[in-house]
């Protein structure tokens, strides 16, 4: 049975319509992406799967339950979490304490000296254990990265939908946080991550869902949707070859 | 804005600011009745200005804190005298009534954006004041005349240090708040309320209990204000016409710098008594002075504003942790000469 | 029969409510144009329109100028102190946030009234109206119902001006520059529009019109120099009623909150009057959290 299941969702924004009928099921443990051109509706749909915004048609179901208007917190208590593409700590809060608010408020209502504790042991686990005591302000992009990873992993989320976790990270940085990824993954967490380009998660995820115009276009593995002569024409193109 | 800018554990700084207060008090008892009078209103104002601060550091802006300054005011007047209540339980038990104001407040502000929970906070303290003069509730408030209350059933010698203890204990409050659970959680909507919620907060039900809390406390302050200082309430208390009542939070707040209740307390003893003493002297001089010494007050508030938005206390801890810092600094600098010279 | 059902009864409010739309129009007008334009959330825009009356209330008690010739000084004197503020104290301030600004308006508005109380209150004691040679004549309507001259001219000037804006925002470079900057900052400087000084003519024309609206307010209706803060939150609650940010809303709003300003005064007294817009302001709030319209 799956664990999210998205059916006939629509979102727009007065005449703009962000998501048109979109459909989409992810089963517990999987990892997988979905890809799609700039405006193809990608962080939308995140922020309607989050609560952010409600869908203006559809359902949304979270391990069997109806939350398509839950509000967001609740569906963090559920155990739903994601990172944002542009990275959101909280500024007033060490490192530590960013993630320990995570564990105080997630799935399970922790008191302070316990989430502390937790927080300590999941800084160590995305190795940003040296920077515990800092503030957010002084962390590079690839540790803030870490950081909401590690507010993920301390809601003891069941899934988490990372919104372009490479975005502005190359070489060591990108290897970095995708192996992080990984090792979450490998630790039973399911896994939703939206990427821009194909290339990020071609080694990485199972199942490849690509987004066009609000709609689904294609799915399948990697390679059945690389191959895909739709998605080879109608995105991926010409350009297919240099990524 | 920022919370991080404490200086010293949490232990050390609760004993200074006991320091200070009970300095403040005995100072002032030393120096006579009118310097106790004045040491009186600082203690209302810190108990004041840190409800106004509490909202602020939750992203609420609350432009019409007298609402409940007034209500804690008229509560106590009015269960002291049109109920038979003992002054002393009603200095607390009146605040209830500022308490569920700021519940039905903070349900509405908790749905609202940044500057909309302003003009819903100040829109409301018309509408208090014009309760208040309203004819039908004349035989509880007597109206535009105002009312006189009771003397407060203490020995005078035991105001000061009764409105010490209070302030103290509202102090305790808003630090015991920081350090729960609660604390981590009003810090995280204070810096982005969306992110809060991904992390599972309920912000809504967060800001609507510090509003609560907010409630009491300016209520408890307003009711101190009358108990142990005016014994009179007007209609005015409300911050209408003249804003005063609801601006003097944020002027001490700001000035003395609201991410810290040391800053805020900084703020309220630097300031009242200078207040009180540019008016008095003003007032000496012309029948307005004391409009004069709040124009200076306005402008002493913009320029804080536009040059050190963090305050007092936040400018000097941040000179503080960058003195710090460079110290880190050049330690490190020592430490790696001495290995380099050591290989 | 029901009071509210007499003839004169209802042409007076009618009368009253037409006076009141027009004012709290020019008023939140200028209000809805500086938040649209400069993201500005102005507290000290009534101050500047109870500054505007006390302008024109100089020239014409001191000076001898006609009440609607003294709005010309009126406007230049609040023009330009509306540019100082701006200038020395709001443009430096945009970094800081919006919590910073409001705060600062605030600061603005206990500066400018306190300053006014200080040369007013000796002098005048109380409040005071501006002095119209006109006063006490007028039309009469049926039932007896006098519109004086100050009323009719009043609701002229007003809405005149309101046509000479609209023609500006919506017909020439000018305006459309101004409207498309309030409603895409980013889009409007890459487009070429010089921001900064739309800024300033923003500003100068907000400042300008809330001091119209304090010379005919004063020719009509005593004021003091704690007047600005009713006549803030009137403003705010035409622009929140009306849609942020939105010129026509402004209209809609103004008719509604000036119709039941006047009406409710009438019949069920002055306070419930001044009171009626804050009900509706806060039914607003608590059914629309953003306002009538999202965005701004």
């Amino acid at each position: 049975m799956s664990m999210l299941e998205v059916s006939g969702v629509v979102k727009r924004f007065g005449g703009l319509t962000a998501l048109n009928g979109v459909e989409l099921s992810v089963r517990g443990g999987e990892l997988v992406g979905i890809i799609g051109p700039n405006g193809a509706g990608k962080t939308t749909l995140v922020n309607v799967v989050m609560g952010v915004y409600y869908p203006d048609s559809g359902r949304i179901t979270f391990d069997g339950h109806d939350i398509t208007r839950m509000p967001p917190h609740r569906r963090a208590k559920m155990g739903l979490s994601r990172t944002y593409q542009v990275p959101r700590p909280f500024n007033d809060l060490k490192v530590i304490d960013n993630v320990a608010v995570a564990a105080m408020y997630g799935s399970k209502d922790l008191p302070v000296g316990e989430a502390r504790e937790i927080a300590e042991d999941l800084l160590r686990r995305v190795r940003l254990a040296e920077r515990a005591e800092d503030y957010p302000e002084s962390l590079s992009v690839v540790e803030l990265r870490k950081l909401e990873l590690a507010r993920a992993l301390a809601q003891e989320a069941k899934l988490v939908f990372l919104d372009e976790v490479s975005a502005g990270l190359v070489g060591e940085d990108l290897r970095e946080v995708l192996s992080v990824v990984r090792e979450l993954h490998e630790g039973g967490m399911t896994i939703v991550m939206i990427e821009h380009v194909m290339k990020v998660i071609f080694n990485l995820a199972e199942r490849i869902v690509v987004m066009m115009n609000g709609q689904k276009l294609a799915e399948g593995t990697p390679s059945e949707v690389s191959s895909d002569a739709r998605v080879v024409e109608s995105y991926l193109g010409r350009r297919w070859s240099e990524v | 804005m920022s919370m991080k800018l404490d200086l010293g554990s949490t232990f050390i700084r609760a004993i200074a600011v006991a320091v200070v207060l009970a300095i403040v008090a005995a100072a002032s008892t030393i120096m006579g009745t009118y310097p106790t009078l004045i040491a009186i209103t600082i203690m209302v104002f810190f108990v004041y200005s840190l409800s106004w601060s509490l909202l602020a550091n939750t992203g609420m802006v609350s432009l019409g804190q007298a609402l409940f300054f007034a209500l804690g005011a008229y509560a106590y007047g009015i269960f002291a005298i049109s109920y038979g209540m003992n002054p002393i339980a009603a200095l607390f038990v009146g605040p209830v009534m500022g308490a569920l104001a700021g519940l039905a407040v903070g349900f509405i502000s908790a749905r609202l954006r940044d500057w909309y929970v302003g003009i819903f906070t100040f829109a409301l303290t018309p509408a208090g004041y014009a309760l208040a003069v309203s004819s039908q509730l004349q035989p509880w408030t007597a109206g535009a005349v105002g009312l006189a209350t009771p003397r407060f059933p203490l020995g005078s010698s035991l105001w000061l240090p009764f409105a010490t203890v209070l302030a103290f204990a509202a102090y305790l409050v808003i630090m015991i708040i920081k350090k729960r659970r609660i604390g981590y959680a009003l810090s995280a909507i204070n810096n982005d309320e969306t992110a809060a919620g991904t992390v599972g907060i309920n912000a809504r039900l967060y800001k609507t209990i510090v509003f609560g809390i907010s409630g009491y406390m300016a209520a408890l302050a307003g009711a101190m204000f009358v108990a142990l200082y005016t014994s009179y309430i007007a209609p005015d208390y409300f911050g209408y016409p003249d804003i005063s009542y609801s601006v003097w939070p944020i002027f001490y707040s700001m000035i003395g710098g609201m991410g810290s209740p040391e800053g805020v307390l900084l703020g309220t003893v630097l300031l009242d008594p200078l207040e009180t003493a540019i008016r008095s002297w003003l007032s000496g001089i012309s029948v307005v002075g004391g409009n004069l010494a709040l124009v200076i007050f306005g402008l002493l508030l913009v320029v804080v504003l536009l040059k050190a938005p963090k305050g007092i206390y936040g400018y000097v801890a941040k000179y503080v942790e960058s003195r710090k810092a460079r110290a880190r600094r050049a330690a490190e600098a020592g430490t790696k000469a001495e290995v380099s010279t050591g290989q | 029969m029901a009071a509210f059902l007499i003839p004169s009864y209802l042409i007076s409010t009618t009368l009253y409510g037409l006076l009141f739309t027009s004012i709290y129009l020019l008023l939140a007008t200028g209000l809805t144009l500086i938040f649209g334009t400069l993201k500005l959330v102005n507290f000290a825009h009534g101050d500047l329109m109870v500054l505007g009356a006390f302008v024109a209330f100089l020239f014409v008690t001191l000076e001898g100028w006609s009440p609607y010739l003294a709005m010309v000084p009126a406007i230049l004197v609040i023009a330009g102190i509306g540019v100082l503020i701006y200038r020395f104290t709001l443009r430096p301030a945009v970094k800081a946030g919006p919590v910073n600004m409001i705060l600062l308006t605030i600061g603005i508005s206990y500066i400018l009234e306190n300053a006014l109380a200080y040369y007013f209150l000796p002098v005048y004691r109380t409040g005071v109206e501006i002095p119209s040679p006109l006063r006490g004549t007028g039309i009469l309507l049926p039932s007896n119902v006098l519109l004086t001259y100050d009323e009719f001219l009043t609701i002229v000037i007003s809405w005149a001006i309101m046509g000479v804006l609209y023609y500006w925002l919506f017909r020439t470079r000018q305006g459309i520059a101004i409207r498309a900057l309030s409603q895409n900052p980013v889009g409007a400087s890459i487009s070429g529009i010089d921001v900064n000084r739309l800024s300033y003519l923003t500003f100068i024309v907000g400042s300008a019109l809330a001091a119209i609206a304090g010379t005919l307010y004063g020719i009509m209706f005593t004021f003091n120099p704690f007047s600005g803060i009713l006549l803030t939150l009137m403003a705010f609650a035409v622009m929140i009623l009306g849609g942020v940010g939105s010129i026509p809303g402004t209209m809609v709003g103004s008719i509604i909150i000036g119709f039941a300003t006047s009406f409710v005064s009438y019949y069920m007294g002055q306070t419930w009057g001044e009171a009626i817009a804050f009900i509706i302001l806060a039914v607003i709030l608590l059914v629309r959290p953003s306002g009538i319209f999202r965005g701004g």
